[in-house]
């Protein structure tokens, strides 16, 4: 184990679908809990707090007050739904820097309950507002209809990236909805921002998730087997949609790179994959950006259920955005599956003998991107 | 047409003090050279604050688009289906406006548009585009 090892020793999710009688915070602060109970540490131990909200303008202040915490040191780094990978990288910095043990980064929503459409809190540009895009599904209908242009890519092809983690959905017993789902399902659901259709999107899910990380020497003492940090990178480009360089490529490549290079591996090295799936556009670009196929081949690449269970790739084998749980933010859940799949304790969805797992987070419309490579063998 | 209310501040509001007198208008950079839009206080590229708000000829083509079926602000409702596009200005810059006066299975990618700057009797002018009719 090396002297700056980080790993990942507690993970909990709670009410991923739907809640009753708790609010963003008190759900939040029931999946912080069972995180470090499944750390085997207490609520105590945590001397830094990590978390993003929809709901809340100061999230580390209301987290920390409903939990009775005084935390030395806080992050409440907003950059949409990939903010918790981003944490991640945050954290593993902070623990070797002496300012902080034990973290727990947490988030909650409950969109689901409140109105069954997503909640934010963000402004608007006052370039963009009066056009009345839907946020975020009308960038993402921008983004897919640009890439049919230039690649060629079908919505038949993004369908079978929706069909393909409804398969791994029906492998997941928490996973909401228990049948199968067709390519013509896909294209026959209402067509809602062009060329995108209801079912090329996400779910919107209530649900709270949090994560406990700490350094290796604090793991070796604790109850889990740890699941190592071996890499981390960060990149952006734009807030606002119409401030997208290039509608077809995202910084995933940046970020992806500077990930791989911090953990001494390569993309074929990878078992499983968790990465952001709120469109099935989104999800097919950064298979691109990420390097798992070349540009302008990711709908060939979705093709043959290629992404499907028995497939080339564990990829979202939960059944990820699409097919599980998106309570907004969607990069928690993407943490907690790679540690379940490397814990070994994934059920039917396992992955056997996992060793390495991918963590790509996208935050906004393709604007925010964060990667970690997870390992569970020491470095 | 009602739009969603905005608040525009500082070159914001230049920019819809501008187009309230039917000029489009988009940052250009007198270091460097290049265009940028939205019109902001230091360039983009090169980082200098000798920056012209210039008037465009509001010509352009399509860079993407979509049609939505569903209204993104409750202004906007009785206007769906409406479709919303990136162009890109003979001047080399990239808005995001909608699409007047076609339907939604004749818009494609590269169809030469031009700007048309409506000023509604509440808020603030809205820049909209038509795809260009050629005379030849």
């Amino acid at each position: 184990m090396a002297d700056k090892s980080v790993a990942i020793v507690g993970a909990a999710q709670v009410d991923i679908f739907k809640t009753k009688d708790r609010s963003p915070v008190g759900l939040a602060a029931l999946a912080a809990k069972r995180a470090v109970e499944d750390a085997g540490l207490k609520l105590s131990d945590v001397d830094a707090l990590f978390t993003s909200s929809s709901y809340y303008a100061m999230p580390t202040l209301t987290m920390a007050e409903y939990l009775g915490l005084s935390p030395n040191i806080v992050d409440s780094t907003s950059t949409g739904g990939c903010s918790f990978v981003q944490h991640l990288g945050h954290a593993v910095a902070m623990i070797n820097q002496g300012l902080c043990e034990v973290a727990l980064i947490v988030y909650g929503s409950t969109q689901k309950t409140d109105a069954g459409k997503l909640v934010s809190i963000a402004e608007h540009s006052v370039y963009e507002q009066q056009y009345g895009l839907i946020h975020p599904l009308g960038a993402f209908g921008l983004i897919a209809n640009r890439h049919m242009k230039e690649f060629g890519t079908t919505s038949e092809q993004l369908a079978q990236y929706a069909v393909s983690a409804r398969e791994w959905a029906l492998l997941n017993p928490e996973a909401p909805y228990p049948t199968a789902l067709t390519v013509d399902e896909v294209l026959s659901s209402p067509m809602v921002a062009s060329p995108l259709h209801k079912l090329d999107c996400c779910l919107v899910t209530d649900g709270a998730g949090a994560i406990i990380v700490t350094s290796g020497k604090r793991a070796a003492s604790l109850k889990q087997k740890p699941v190592w940090v071996l890499g981390t990178g960060e990149a952006q480009n734009h807030r606002n949609i119409s401030q997208m360089p290039d509608f077809t490529s995202t910084k995933a490549s940046v970020s992806s790179k500077r990930a791989f290079e911090q953990a001494g591996v390569g993309i074929a090295d990878i078992d499983t994959a968790h990465v952001y799936d709120a469109f099935t556009i989104s999800l097919l670009i950064l298979m691109e950006d990420l390097g798992f196929c070349k540009k302008g081949e990711g709908g060939a690449f979705v093709e043959n259920g290629r992404l499907a269970p028995g497939g080339q790739l564990s990829l979202n084998p939960n059944g990820g955005g699409l097919s599980f749980s998106h309570p907004g933010m969607l990069s928690m859940f993407l943490i907690i599956e790679a540690v379940a799949q490397l814990r070994g304790t994934a059920g039917a969805r396992q992955h056997q003998g996992a060793k390495l797992s991918l963590v790509h987070g996208m935050g906004m419309t393709l604007a925010s991107h964060a990667t970690a490579i997870l390992g569970n063998e020491a470095p | 047409m009602s739009r969603p209310q905005i608040m525009p501040r500082g070159e914001e509001r230049l920019y819809f003090e501008a187009l309230a007198e039917n000029k489009l208008t988009f940052g250009f950079c007198t270091s460097c050279s290049k265009a940028h839009f939205y019109p902001r206080t230091v360039c983009p590229s090169c980082h200098s604050d000798q920056i012209e708000y210039r008037v465009s000829s509001g010509k352009g083509t399509i860079y993407t688009f979509t049609t939505q079926y569903r209204a993104g602000n409750p202004a906007l409702e009785d206007q769906v289906p409406y479709t919303i596009v990136m162009v890109d200005l003979t001047e080399g810059y990239r808005m995001m406006a909608d699409l007047l006066g076609t339907a939604p299975e004749d818009v494609a990618i590269g169809l030469p548009v031009v700007a048309e700057i409506e000023h509604p009797e509440n808020g603030h002018s809205v820049v909209h585009f038509r795809v260009e009719v050629s005379n030849g």
